[in-house]
């Protein structure tokens, strides 16, 4: 026991190192919300009055929330009440650049599921500090999730866990896949072509480079994503700790409910039980829940950065998911559903429709994602070509690639997939991943939910 | 839906069953052996290891002027990067010079910040290539902006990154960034592309070799292999060649508000040699050798009366040494008509350092 202690020292200690590696000043933000949440939820838990327990709830919102809306939202909100309050107004406010501090939208919610899980009684509060301050900040997961739930993370503190060679193999080969995704798919596929048709600010593009524009992104954001999470996911593994799944082949989703629960699991789940289901979420009459589920996916998108686009990005899922609802109640009993043609169908129009969402996503305004959506619809005449063949074969070839494997694995998993496998091809697999991570030499391109 | 931890009440994760420290052992393997047949092949195309031009290089460049503001610094585009040689200036000057040229960079840009950003007030050379010095937008203006900014956030991680890595790249021809990764392998496809597609310009291959201090120099394959001289050579032509005016503007209307912008661009300029010298700096322009086509190309694009002249004149730098102007720099043979050889580079700045006053 005491030398998992100490081990759990010195994961805490490499955790804040690690963190303190991109900017050692704002380790303090990580112990401000840790130390804030663990007195609080003991003030919870040991407090008798209700109203007691809400103002300890209340303050620990306050401190999470005040944080994310300082760091991330504060000189957008006064940038955008610029047109009625004059032009300046951000800036006489707040007359400095504010630095992102890197994973807050992460550790924040992270911290607040938490407390919400001690005041709503599902959860006991932790016994030892040193084993909270490590839920927070396990580098493995702390700039970009998933985002971990106490419930799972802490009883794993608790006992020393039994670290086989297989599974530190395993948790290798996960590291080697997520490295894969991120710089050869995505970075090598996908981004030249995404960054090369959404940089582009001379007018509008040729409805191929456009579409291709669009596929590249959702590829890229998927690859970039997912990619990040299984690394993390490997290398707690190998620490002998045991992360969710943040992804489950979305792309192979039939319909936006099903949708997200494919994509960013952790985030999803995390709006819906502390959001959705606190908003109501469908216990109050079929248009309650709808506008619960709009504002949930509206503020899922706000959480994604601070820019209108992303606002737009959120409304419409939240309108997907409620025209998905009024969708199923008036056909959701036709057995076509059921057929593979009906379930094709379905696939494909969901992933169509998400393909076209990251396009909201990306644009840096609205009126560059408009004049994208004119191009890739045809009703611009006179775009231009700007993407060399073969990036457009890369994106394509890469694309086919990637619906296929989700079509294919859309109902089991990668684990049980590599357990069917003969040993060669998972050897010569495993060895291709490697020499193409290391030819591709990556470009210096962080994760994109870094910025997040 | 099917989950990869084995039971909803015991967080655990799947392990598939396959010998894995067996499979990791036999693929660390195999990839040695890839990387090894790799690099071989590299090496008999002409690829010696080399520090890639990365921005972490850069930034530690950079860096050094906060700590030492009186500092010879060198700024500029790939001219200053190869043909001004580091060692010599410091043999005869007992200082190493701080060199932050860029390959195909805007030298304002760099100007620009060390005037109005730090507090240099060394000796600072900028390496004049007249048309690229009033490109207003792209790639000149993209890379020292890029450069810039990165240095302003400047990591403990990315710096220790950049330690862990330049073992490797002096190790290995194969990690050499500006040709050999995937992406730039794959952009020589042999695919052609759309008729109106607008493709960027083709940089040339087996550039560049840079040292530790970003000593640049030309390789060995470009030095004397003839054939490749041919090749870069032809790909200066449209690189020297800017853009047809935008179909919304006449040539003249074109002409006008470029001449405008190069207006801006010379009291601009002149502002930022102003504050350098106020604070006890002074600014030395050098217009490098060019030969043929390319010289060719930047008078007609850049003549010297409308641009380097005006910049002297109206830009008033301590000094400035145009190549044309004395017969000790006019002997020199740029083998691909831009730069020059490593040992023409040490010859170079002999001279040059002969006929500074500073």
């Amino acid at each position: 026991m005491a030398s998992w202690n100490k081990k759990k020292w010195l994961l805490l200690v490499a955790s804040y190192l690690f963190y303190a590696a991109w900017s050692p000043a704002f380790v303090l933000l990580l112990w401000l919300s840790t130390l804030i949440d663990w007195y609080v939820a003991k003030g919870i838990e040991t407090s008798n009055s209700p109203r007691r327990k809400s103002v300890y709830l209340t303050l620990s919102l306050f401190v999470n929330i005040g944080l994310l809306v300082f760091f991330k939202y504060g000189t957008f909100f006064l940038t955008s009440m610029e047109p009625i309050f004059g032009t300046g107004l951000a800036s006489s406010i707040i007359p400095f650049e504010i630095v992102l501090p890197v994973g807050i939208s992460f550790y924040t919610f992270q911290t607040l599921s938490y407390t919400l899980d001690v005041y709503r009684g599902t959860l006991g509060t932790s016994k030892s500090l040193r084993d909270f301050a490590l839920y927070v900040t396990f580098f493995p997961q702390l700039v970009a999730g998933p985002i971990v739930r106490a419930s799972d993370f802490l009883p794993q503190c608790e006992t020393k866990p039994k670290v086989d060679k297989n599974q530190i193999g395993w948790g290798l080969f996960l590291i080697t896949l997520g490295l894969f995704e991120k710089v050869v798919l995505a970075d090598f596929f996908m981004a030249p072509s995404a960054d090369m048709v959404f940089g582009w600010k001379r007018g509008a593009l040729s409805p191929t480079d456009s579409w291709i524009g669009a596929l590249a992104f959702s590829g890229q954001m998927f690859f970039d994503f997912a990619g990040y999470s299984t690394c993390a996911i490997g290398a707690a593994l190998c620490l002998g700790f045991a992360l969710p799944d943040n992804f489950r082949f979305p792309y192979a989703a039939s319909g936006f409910s099903d949708f997200w629960q494919r994509w960013h699991i952790s985030l999803s789940s995390w709006l819906r039980d502390y959001l959705y289901i606190s908003l109501g979420g469908n216990r109050k009459g079929s248009l309650r829940t709808m506008a619960n589920l709009f504002i949930t996916m509206l503020l899922g998108g706000l959480w994604h950065g601070a820019a209108w686009t992303f606002v737009g990005w959120g409304c419409l899922h939240g309108a997907f998911l409620v025209a998905e609802r009024a969708a199923i109640r008036i056909m959701g009993s036709f057995a076509v559903w059921k057929t593979t043609a009906g379930i094709s169908f379905l696939r494909l129009t969901t992933w169509i429709l998400v393909v076209l969402s990251w396009v909201l996503f990306r644009s840096q305004t609205f009126e560059h994602a408009n004049l994208q959506f004119l191009a890739m619809f045809g009703l611009v005449t006179d775009g231009t070509s700007i993407l060399p063949t073969i990036e457009i074969l890369k994106v394509l070839v890469c694309s086919l690639g990637l619906l296929s494997f989700h079509w294919l694995l859309a109902n089991t998993t990668l684990e049980r997939t590599i357990q069917r496998l003969p040993q060669s091809v998972v050897l010569i697999t495993w060895a291709a991943m490697l020499v193409t991570i290391i030819l591709a030499q990556g470009g210096n391109n962080a994760f994109i939910y870094f910025q997040f | 839906m099917p989950s990869s931890i084995s039971n909803s009440s015991d967080m655990k994760r799947i392990v598939p069953e396959q010998d894995w420290i067996r499979l990791a052992t036999r693929a660390v393997c195999i990839t040695f052996f890839a990387l090894f047949i790799w690099e071989m092949y590299w090496r008999s195309q002409g690829y010696a290891p080399t520090l890639n031009d990365s921005k972490e290089a850069w930034s530690l460049v950079r860096e050094q002027i906060d700590s030492g503001p009186k500092r010879t610094v060198l700024i500029g585009a790939s001219r200053m990067l190869y043909d001004f040689d580091l060692y010599v200036w410091q043999k005869a000057r007992s200082e190493l010079p701080l060199q932050l040229s860029t390959v195909g960079t805007n030298g304002s840009i760099y100007l620009k910040h060390l005037a109005e950003e730090t507090d240099f007030r060394g000796l600072l050379l900028v390496g004049i290539t007249p048309p690229l010095l009033f490109v207003p937008e792209g790639l000149p203006v993209e890379t020292p902006t890029q450069a810039i900014d990165f240095y302003k956030r400047f990591t403990i991680a990315q710096r220790l990154s950049h330690y862990l890595y330049t073992p490797s790249d002096l190790a290995f021809g194969f990690l050499q960034e500006t040709d050999l990764p995937l992406q730039k392998l794959f952009e020589r496809a042999p695919i052609s592309n759309r008729l109106d597609a607008k493709m960027p310009p083709r940089l040339p291959p087996h550039f560049l070799e840079l040292d530790f201090n970003r000593q640049g120099g030309m390789t060995t394959k470009m030095e004397q292999d003839p054939k490749y001289q041919e090749l870069v050579q032809n790909i200066w032509t449209p690189l020297f060649t800017p853009p047809p005016p935008p179909p919304h503007l006449s040539p003249e209307k074109f002409k006008e508000l470029f001449m405008r912008h190069v207006d801006e661009v010379i009291q601009a300029t002149r502002h930022q040699i102003e504050q350098i010298r106020k604070r006890g700096g002074r600014v030395v322009f050098i217009r490098f050798p060019s030969s043929h086509n390319v010289r060719m190309l930047e008078d007609k694009f850049a003549p010297r009366k409308y641009f380097w002249d005006r910049l002297v004149n109206e830009g008033k730098p301590d000094q400035a040494i145009h190549f044309e102007d004395y017969e000790q720099l006019q002997r020199f043979r740029c083998p691909e008509w831009s730069h020059l050889t490593r040992a023409d580079a040490r010859e170079f700045t002999r001279e040059l350092l002969n006929l500074l006053t500073l």
